[in-house]
């Protein structure tokens, strides 16, 4: 792996920015920021220690609801036979199931699903464990309190929001602030610069990884993809005045805010697009992705960006991939053979692929779900539920076991869920978001002072519970970046009004610390009006903060 | 917003140099008759065409004797087309290619666009989607499911919830085909999903509203819940019976109360087989008004039926939940609280007495000052990220598209799809649709407090392949579509003039003087070296000029 970056490509429009700023030439501009974009990357990588202390998570969302209780079966005898008879004709027969023997359960055995042969090897290998019986909860819960009606997560049993808290970990107010999002707040700044976000998506927007300043860098399983006839080094042909009118046509202000919004995406997609490229250039895999397997693709490019890490300059990348599809009330026996069998394929090749990038004791990979499906049957599928059991995999990982709710022993006893089941095998989760995230963010190096930010009802809700133990401790800390200084008042600090980095209404570089935007008086005061006038206005959404609990 | 060093260093560097040119553009308001028009069509169509300007003008701008004349034309449908394919033998297996396909035809070149175009706004609540086998391997099915929106877009309210209730695409979609009643023996109970997102999608949606679509809450600022995990266990067991329509009566299985055999039925809508209805009394949902807030036991499943329609369509969520829905799909993403109440009233009584009447709710939001009043297109928080099919349809019909191939033409083949646009009619990923309603950007939309839906299929994949879709059909063309930029070569010697003539099409005159400016320079810098072998000037340079505002957020942005 090189040490050096490569030469970034860096399109004119950086340099030149509105076409009437021709006293500077181009050229020498061009040579000068090379030569400050390099100091910068090897002054980040000499001041945080090199590549050494490189870590990743990957969030594999099950969109719709996974009947995980059809992944991970309980087969000890007794509690088969429970697990079969609230099952009806959902359960899995026992000599079908794929036997595991956790090591901290006391001998009480599992099954994984048939389909799901890698994941069982993985267990095995002690690269990957289980984390039973997981949900959203606004605190710990118990059936008189369902019952009551006390405390309870917004909208339970109903996708979209209950895929919302899954990602922002705050299930009791409208937030769509994600915790991965806020981790890339805190830690980011163990970045070198980059115009590709720390955070990626190999499936689009999502909430878990929107920040308050972090946002998500979009990519598809193939790659990013240039824009048609756009060139920032053609010269005198069609090319060049075509990428001149693309240029000066996004890098103007726009008053209206979708203009702006819509300015701002299409120039950060052009540029990223440029350094996103040229870092893949050249990283290929050896380990064999399956064809006709979606999910593997997508695992394959986050292996790659993986292996370019160093080219991006990242010590820290959160990445996003989602499968859809899950909401099996219908036919859920028939569709989890083919879909699980897809996780499991494609998860023993990223766990290969790890390994022959050299990070796979760096890089953890875990599940997610808007809930668990009900026990019972509708028929031939189960409906929406709560608690459900999830995966977690990668060097680091304390494999080979199942984590849960101790106290009742790991994993549920089918024989006895009478204080935990709401009702048709609605369970109220043993683990809260909150305590799965948290052991992830420890391992990944949100440290316990900025903990705070990035869970914020955890320690207030959650604290008192022990850790789980998922992951080994890391042993080098990486300097713990400071909290970011946020404005208090409920607003993200991203002001409206002028692109970045060029446009802007009258000088305003000048004094203090450059921001990002520079407006005009007039315009300030005229967006502060504006945005008053708007708040003023704005539908009450419950207790909604813009990034969390107040 | 992206806090990164190298910029802000650029910045200050700038700041030293001589300070950056480069105001704040805003759209013009200086519009004309015909340019007004051109945007009411854009609201109202797949996309204005210079013929129904015309039209327009001829009517004397008179936008509700438009409405009008769209309400009297027959409908255009879809599954049709693709059963004479099959019957003439040009096709032996119909796919969803051929539904697409067919679809396509009615929505872009359909006569009945204001039909058309509502009905793909009601594609986008009453959701089912070819990305599930169920759907995509029912022959016309989902052509039918389509055509059925079509017919009720001018219907009333309940006559539509009730068809959308009983299709039976949208019966496999969220599988209440074959519900059937519990069974205590074999330990099963009814089926939830429909039950649950009739409710929360279809109807009333989650949280109770007021009148103008605000959100009620307690004493602490919580939204108070529509209905309950209770009711919808009830409603599920109303949501039992269903099968596909069949002449046979015999019933199968143990005392012949299972679902008779019979083949799959993807069009005609579901039947109501008895023996599997839940007979039992239900608790529907209660709120002042209501009819028949409980059901009694004995009912017919049709009974049944209807009662809980009635039941879900009288609640008075039900107007501002959906009206303010249909505005963000053809107006606006941020109505305000009075445009909403404005058009939930209409929705409530149309004058006339009469409960969800569609032309009234649609007349009310197209005719709306918000929607039709200029001044609110120089508000900075007005308008919508267009989604982008229905760019590509606005690009097509503005200019004067072609198509090549005679068997179900209106194909783009893999140049337009979901997964180089970001979405594509009736593919959306869940029966949420491609974007929710309530949808947050981060940047300054999220700052202000302010909803864009379409965002959230914007980001730095669909930012870069949905520009090269478009320079795609500009420059060659996409599956069997071809534009015809003949016109606006003809006047590309004059940029000033080129530009007019693109911004009465695509953006309605509201094209700002800062985007206008750079088009022009762009025209003005293609010399006769820069054209490409085998075209003209004229071309190259209509070609450069379409794709600029095509691209741009002028365009980009309906306001």
């Amino acid at each position: 792996m090189s040490t050096t970056p490569p030469e970034p490509p860096i399109s004119r429009r950086q340099f030149i920015g509105q076409a009437s700023c021709g006293a500077i030439s181009a050229t020498s501009l061009f040579s000068t920021l090379l030569t400050l974009r390099l100091a910068n990357s090897l002054a980040a990588q000499s001041t945080t220690g090199g590549e050494g202390d490189y870590k990743a998570l990957v969030c594999l969302f099950l969109a719709g609801g996974n009947d995980s209780f059809n992944m991970l079966v309980p087969t000890t005898s007794g509690e088969y036979e429970a697990y079969a008879s609230v099952r009806g004709n959902l359960a899995l027969a026992r000599d079908t199931v794929l036997q595991i023997t956790p090591g901290n359960l006391g001998g009480r055995t599992l099954g994984v699903h048939p389909s799901m042969t890698e994941v069982r090897d993985l267990f095995g290998q002690g690269r990957l464990a289980f984390v039973s019986n997981v949900g959203s909860l606004v605190r710990p819960l118990t059936l008189a309190d369902y019952r009551a009606g006390r405390s309870l997560p917004l909208s339970l049993y109903s996708h979209a929001d209950q895929i919302k808290q899954w990602q922002t970990c705050i299930p009791d107010q409208r937030t769509a602030v994600g915790w991965g999002g806020r981790a890339a707040d805190i830690i980011k700044s163990l970045n070198g610069p980059s115009l590709v976000s720390m955070n990626i998506s190999l499936s689009g927007q999502n909430v878990f990884l929107t920040g308050r300043d972090a946002f998500t860098y979009s990519v598809s399983s193939g790659g990013a993809t240039a824009l048609t006839g756009y060139s920032p080094t053609a010269v005198n042909s069609l090319t060049a005045q075509r990428t001149k009118g693309v240029d000066s046509v996004m890098d103007q202000s726009y008053r209206n805010l979708f203009e702006q919004t819509y300015a701002e995406s299409t120039r950060d997609a052009v540029d990223s697009y440029y350094e996103f490229s040229t870092a893949l250039n050249g990283i290929t895999l050896t380990t064999p992705v399956p064809t006709g397997n979606s999910l593997a693709s997508s695992l394959a490019m986050i292996a790659r960006v993986i292996a370019a890490r160093s080219r991006f300059g990242a010590r820290r990348q959160i990445f996003f991939v989602q499968l859809g599809g899950w909401d099996h009330h219908d036919e859920v026996l028939n569709n989890q053979l083919t879909m699980l069998r897809t996780v499991s394929q494609a998860i023993g090749m990223f766990s290969s692929a790890l390994t022959e990038v050299g990070v796979a004791d760096r890089v953890t990979l875990f599940t997610a779900s808007d809930f668990g499906r009900t026990l019972s049957s509708n028929g031939n599928g189960s409906d929406h539920a709560w608690g459900g059991n999830h995966l977690v995999m990668g060097g680091a990982v304390n494999g080979g076991k199942v984590y849960g709710d101790a106290a009742a022993g790991h994993y549920p006893d089918f024989r006895n869920l009478a204080a935990i089941d709401t009702g048709q095998g609605r369970l109220i989760p043993g683990v809260s978001v909150d305590e799965y995230a948290r052991d992830l963010l420890a391992w990944f190096g949100v440290s316990n002072s900025n903990m705070d930010y990035v869970l914020p009802a955890f320690s207030s809700r959650f604290g008192g519970r022990p850790s789980l133990g998922l992951l080994s401790a890391s042993t080098t800390t990486p300097t713990t970046p400071t909290t970011p200084t946020t404005p208090t008042t409920p607003t993200t600090p991203t002001t409206p009004g002028s692109t970045s980095p060029s446009a802007g209404s009258g000088g305003g570089g000048g004094g203090g610390a450059p921001s990002t935007y520079f407006l005009g008086a007039l315009g300030t005061l005229a967006l502060l009006r504006l945005r008053q006038k708007r708040l003023a206005k704005k539908k009450p959404k419950a207790g909604e903060a813009a990034d969390g609990p107040t | 917003m992206r806090a990164t060093f190298l910029p802000r260093l650029l910045l200050t560097l700038w700041g030293f140099v001589g300070g950056l040119a480069g105001q704040t553009v805003v759209p013009e308001t200086n519009i004309t008759a015909d340019e007004h028009a051109s945007r009411f069509l854009a609201q109202a169509t797949f996309g204005p065409t210079t013929e129904a300007i015309t039209e327009l003008r001829n009517l004397g701008y008179n936008y509700s004797a438009w409405i009008d004349r769209e309400v009297a034309k027959p409908v255009t449908l879809a599954a049709p087309l693709v059963t004479a394919a099959r019957e003439s033998g040009q096709v032996t297996t119909i796919t969803n290619a051929h539904n697409r396909r067919a679809r396509n035809q009615v929505m872009i070149a359909g006569s009945d666009q204001l039909r058309q175009r509502v009905a793909y706004a009601l594609s986008q609540i009453f959701v089912i989607s070819d990305n599930i086998s169920a759907i995509s391997n029912a022959n016309e099915g989902s052509s039918s499911y389509y055509d059925m929106l079509a017919r009720n877009s001018f219907g009333t309210f309940r006559q539509l919830l009730y068809d959308v209730t009983r299709h039976p695409m949208m019966g496999r979609f969220l599988s209440h085909y074959k519900n059937r009643k519990a069974n205590p023996t074999a330990g099963t109970r009814p089926d939830e999903n429909y039950a649950r997102e009739v409710m929360q999608l279809f109807s009333i949606g989650l949280y109770r509203l007021n009148a103008d679509g605000t959100y009620q809450t307690d004493g602490t600022g919580r939204p108070l819940d529509a209905y309950t995990n209770d009711q919808i266990t009830e409603f599920a067991r109303v949501f039992t019976g269903f099968t596909d329509e069949s002449t046979n009566n015999t019933g199968t299985g143990t005392g012949r109360t299972d679902f008779p055999s019979a083949g799959q039925n993807y069009t005609a809508p579901m039947r109501m087989w008895d023996p599997q209805h839940d007979t039992g009394a239900k608790n529907l949902l209660s709120y002042a008004g209501a009819r028949k807030p409980t059901l009694p036991a004995g009912q017919t499943g049709l009974q049944d039926i209807d009662d809980a329609i009635d039941n879900l369509v009288e609640h008075p969520n039900t107007g501002p939940f959906i009206c303010r829905q249909l505005i963000q799909r053809l107006v606006t993403s941020n109505p305000s609280d009075g445009y909403v109440a404005r058009v939930a009233a209409t929705f409530a009584n149309n004058g006339r007495g009469q409960r969800g009447d569609m032309v009234a709710v649609i007349k009310a939001i197209l005719l709306d000052q918000e929607a039709r009043n200029l001044a609110f297109v120089l508000d900075p928080e007005h308008g919508k990220l267009r989604e982008p099919f229905v760019r590509v349809t606005h690009l097509l019909r503005a200019f004067r598209f072609s198509v090549s191939g005679t068997l179900l033409p209106y194909d783009f083949g893999s140049a337009v799809t979901e997964t180089t646009i970001g979405q594509y009619p009736m593919s959306a990923p869940s029966v949420f649709n491609f974007y929710l309603p309530d949808y947050e950007p981060p940047g300054p939309l999220s700052a202000a407090g302010l909803v864009g839906p379409e965002f959230q299929i914007l980001n730095s994949v669909f930012g870069i392949t949905t520009p090269n879709a478009v320079y795609n059909l500009i420059h060659t063309s996409s599956g069997s579509f071809t534009l015809d930029l003949a016109p606006q070569a003809s006047v590309s010697d004059n940029a000033g003039a080129l530009v007019d003539n693109i911004d009465l099409l695509l953006t309605h005159g509201t094209l700002s003087s800062g985007t206008r400016a750079q088009v022009i320079t762009a025209i003005n810098s293609v010399t006769t070296a820069m054209v490409p072998t085998g075209s003209t000037l004229a071309l190259t340079k209509a070609r450069l000029a379409v794709y600029l505002i095509a691209v741009s957020p002028d365009f980009a942005v309906l306001k």
